[in-house]
């Protein structure tokens, strides 16, 4: 999937999240958006979802405008407060089934199992960790081109991501890409393939992890420690 | 589209549990009030239970706005232009039954036919009350709410255009105004025709009566002039929720 923004601006209520903001993607991995504010690379991931309009600039996915269409390649799905909060967990699925065509009910009821989720369990009681892996297993589930995951790490226990780790590396489509945007940089090295950095609404610095990690002399938490620091 | 109608009656439960309550509560009061005798006080109280009436119209856009963002935060490929298709027919089925059947039978209920009458008044016509206008009242229900669904449907289509979101909010809110009048005209002018073309149907537009009878009229539908600027206004409150729930309701 080749993702590029030229020169996108959002502003939301007056405040600029992004300026001019420029970058490209070009690769099948698993790419992580990092930064100190969060805000800028979630305003990232709903405007390639869709869910966001840029003020000014432009989004082009695959070499064509982004447009409505586009959303049967991207899976997305950032939390679970627009599903009646009454419904359960197997409810989710069953609209989530009848909503994407290409969701892979048998495939989210693995994934289900995996990260220990019981699909009986009513929306309204899921704490945060609880809600982000059914998020994962959702979007998982999808035979996506594009997956696009916001702060999967959020409020979970250090041993669950790293199963969230595994469950990623070997669930995903292989020719399709990851985007993370992330805080939890502690798992980053085994994760990504590439790194984008934000500060200020633009893209700062941006980093091929395969070259990189080959020289084998530093870490994505140095790294981060000498751009932010 | 089981499964969508299964999906839409789960997303907006509230608001169809909410709407029978409201429809119950308005028949029963309706039919309280068909007891007392004056006809005045049965024509404003008609008026404005003929108002309460058009109130759950209003809810079905609001619910087709609310499975459109759950649609659409939900990253759903559903093409919403095809999607409105679907929804549209879902919604007119859903008011025709309640509210065309909830009509005739409130009107059964209260004899003297106090809604239909204060309903078609408020497109400014007097009528009769003959059973020919029961099915002309009825078939204005179902004109207004295919004119109010399409309405929310164009504002929508429009406002997610391009060339709306570099507007400024004051355009926006000009270009909302602008269409709720030009609704409301055309309605108007609609009637204004049918009442033209076929002058042996006695619906007589206010501007063709004798002028006592006029000033006899708009005495009593002064409450009924202020409920069509609180029909404009909630409209636009409407389109408004369109656009707001849209976009930019994430943080």
């Amino acid at each position: 999937m080749n993702i590029k923004f030229e020169c996108v601006t959002k502003k939301v209520y007056h405040k600029t999240i992004l300026s001019r903001c420029s970058f490209m993607i070009e690769t099948t991995g698993i790419v992580g958006l990092l930064g100190p504010n969060s805000l800028e690379t979630t305003t990232i991931l709903r405007l390639i979802a869709g869910t966001m309009q840029p003020n000014n600039g432009k989004i082009v996915l695959n070499h064509t405008p982004l447009h409505y269409s586009h959303r049967q390649e991207i899976a997305y799905l950032e939390h679970l407060r627009m599903f009646p909060s009454d419904s359960n967990i197997a409810t989710v699925l069953f609209m989530y089934q009848q909503l994407f065509s290409d969701f892979d009910h048998q495939k989210c009821q693995i994934l289900c199992e995996q990260l220990m989720i019981d699909l009986q369990w009513p929306l309204s009681s899921l704490t945060r960790g609880m809600e982000a892996s059914v998020l994962i297993a959702l979007t998982l589930s999808r035979k996506a081109k594009l997956y696009l995951l916001n702060e999967p790490f959020a409020g979970i226990d250090f041993v669950s991501r790293e199963r969230i780790v595994r469950i990623l590396q070997t669930y995903r489509q292989q020719d399709a890409t990851v985007i993370i945007s992330t805080n939890h940089i502690e798992l980053a090295d085994q994760i990504f393939e590439h790194v984008i950095f934000f500060d200020g609404g633009r893209m700062y610095r941006e980093y091929n992890l395969t070259q990189w990690q080959s020289k084998g002399d530093t870490t994505i938490i140095d790294k981060y420690r000498e751009v932010y620091e | 589209m089981k499964t969508l109608l299964e999906m839409q009656l789960e997303v907006n439960k509230p608001f169809f549990y909410g709407s029978a309550m409201y429809l119950i509560l308005t028949i029963l009061l309706s039919s309280i009030f068909s007891f007392l005798k004056d006809t005045t006080v049965i024509f404003v109280l008609g008026s404005l239970f003929a108002f309460l009436l058009l109130c759950p119209i209003l809810l079905f856009p609001v619910m087709m706005i609310r499975m459109i963002r759950f649609l659409h935060r939900i990253g759903s490929h559903f093409q919403v232009d095809h999607l409105f298709g679907k929804l549209t027919c879902f919604f007119m089925l859903m008011y025709m039954s309640i509210a065309g059947v909830t009509t005739i039978l409130v009107s059964i209920a209260v004899h003297r036919l106090p809604l239909f009458t204060s309903y078609v008044q408020m497109f400014d016509f007097q009528i009769g009350e003959n059973i020919v206008y029961w099915v002309l009242a009825f078939c204005l229900t179902v004109l207004t709410s295919l004119g109010m669904t399409w309405i929310v449907t164009i504002v929508y289509m429009l406002f997610r255009s391009q060339f709306m979101s570099h507007l400024s909010w004051w355009w926006k809110l000009c270009i909302l105004v602008g269409i709720a009048i030009a609704f409301f005209l055309v309605v108007s002018w609609i009637f204004q025709m049918i009442a033209a073309i076929f002058p042996s149907i006695p619906i007589v537009p206010l501007s063709l009566t004798p002028l006592d009878e006029q000033a006899e009229y708009l005495s009593i539908s002064a409450v009924q002039v202020l409920l069509q600027l609180f029909y404009v206004y909630v409209l636009i409150k409407v389109s408004a929720y369109i656009y707001l729930g849209m976009y930019e309701s994430e943080y």
